[in-house]
């Protein structure tokens, strides 16, 4: 008996210290891992949807629009306690387009997507991918122009589907999976539009 | 030589991890396109490896010896929760390129190897040195690997000499899987001849 008590004292020990270390670093890097994932990843996104309504960007220019739309980051809650943050893009100085985060699942973990609602129509404005760990050279062409702009001006009647499954949208040849998680990432950002859009479009004034 | 600096220098060529001990292959395999994230892979699991061979060294007589591989991978866990957070907070490119291959140190076979092998039953001075002898090992192991395939896979060394191109048609496959084999393998086989040579 003695020697059960002190393993299962030992691995507890060890345990909860970890946990208690763990906890402590968490609480301390939480806020810049946030911010990291902001600036790298969602920001972008949301500015790659700024260019297909304005038009390419410079590099100079890219930078003001990034600062922009980091200054124009609203949120609202979903239900209690979980909020959803979103950008809200311009176009010639008055907002023009909300865009929300939303994730499907893809052939290597998530995928993250950022699409772009016009605050009046509610029609699709626009996309960016936001996380990606697809296949090189296949999943991976869901970010090209050409499989993208697919999106670009579908409303809430649209079928956001690849076609195999009875919707409108080409999927990538070789990587219907990743099509798919895109196409179920935007449908879900479309749910939370049509849900929400009043307190959206209130937000983004 | 004293004990202790020959604890630190057998990592360093007799005992290599990758060419010698054949150890750590995964991230060695998927990592190594290019210098920089070989360097980032190799100084995450050395500060991983010295964390855990220290603490399991000083930990060794309170241990259960019936229970020790599963304190041992709690220890390892925590080391590499911690590198994930870091490396996130504040490298956040190289966290972006290394993915899923960071949270997977917890299973690389060196850590857990030279925790069971040797920090448990040696004193904290000689297991430190052990696990910082053995992760520079690998550094260097990783980098000599991932510095070949960036070379004449890409044709530049992002890391020495930024975007120069420095060989004008790479050999785009030794960036793939199947490159990555082959290099290592060449390597190994070259450590061998060099080995044989030294010892006559």
């Amino acid at each position: 008996m003695n020697k059960y008590v002190k393993m299962i004292i030992a691995l507890s020990l060890i345990a909860l210290i970890s946990g208690i270390l763990l906890g402590g670093l968490n609480e301390l890097t939480k806020e810049t891992i946030e911010n990291n994932v902001l600036k790298f990843k969602k920001i972008p996104a949301a500015a790659h949807i700024f260019e297909i309504v304005s038009g390419k960007l410079s590099p100079e220019e890219r930078v003001t629009v990034e600062e922009n739309l980091l200054s124009n980051k609203r949120s609202f809650e979903l239900e209690e306690n979980k909020k959803v943050t979103f950008f809200v893009v311009q176009k010639e100085g008055q907002p023009y387009a909300a865009t929300i985060e939303s994730f499907g699942k893809g052939f290597g973990g998530d995928l993250g997507v950022m699409t772009g609602f016009h605050l009046q129509t509610g029609e699709i404005v626009g996309i960016g991918i936001t996380t990606l760990s697809e296949t090189p050279g296949l999943g991976s062409r869901v970010t090209e122009m050409e499989f993208s702009k697919q999106f670009s001006s579908l409303g809430k009647d649209s079928k956001i589907m690849v076609k195999k499954d009875g919707g409108e949208i080409d999927a990538i040849t070789g990587a219907t999976i990743s099509s798919r998680a895109v196409c179920a990432a935007i449908a879900n950002a479309q749910a939370v539009w049509e849900k929400h859009h009043e307190k959206i479009v209130q937000a983004s004034q | 030589m004293s004990t202790i600096a020959r604890e630190f220098t057998k990592g360093l060529w007799d005992e290599i991890p990758l060419f010698r001990i054949v150890l750590g292959l995964c991230p060695a395999l998927a990592v190594t396109t290019t210098m920089e994230n070989g360097l980032g892979m190799g100084v995450a699991a050395t500060f991983v490896l010295v964390g855990s061979n220290g603490l399991v060294s000083m930990l060794r007589k309170i241990i259960p010896n019936e229970v020790r591989v599963a304190c041992y991978i709690v220890i390892i866990a925590t080391f590499v929760v911690c590198v994930e957070m870091i490396t996130k907070a504040y490298f956040f490119a190289l966290s972006e390129s290394l993915g899923i291959f960071i949270p997977l140190i917890v299973v690389n076979c060196i850590i857990l190897g030279r925790a069971e092998a040797f920090a448990r039953k040696n004193t904290i001075v000689k297991s430190l040195a052990d696990g910082l002898g053995m992760g520079i090992g690998f550094t260097l192991a990783l980098m000599l690997l991932a510095g070949i395939r960036e070379l004449f896979g890409a044709g530049k060394l992002t890391l020495l000499f930024g975007d120069t191109i420095l060989i004008q048609h790479p050999f785009g496959f030794l960036q793939q899987a199947p490159g990555a084999f082959l290099a290592l393998g060449l390597l190994l086989g070259l450590m061998n001849v060099i080995n044989n040579k030294i010892r006559g």
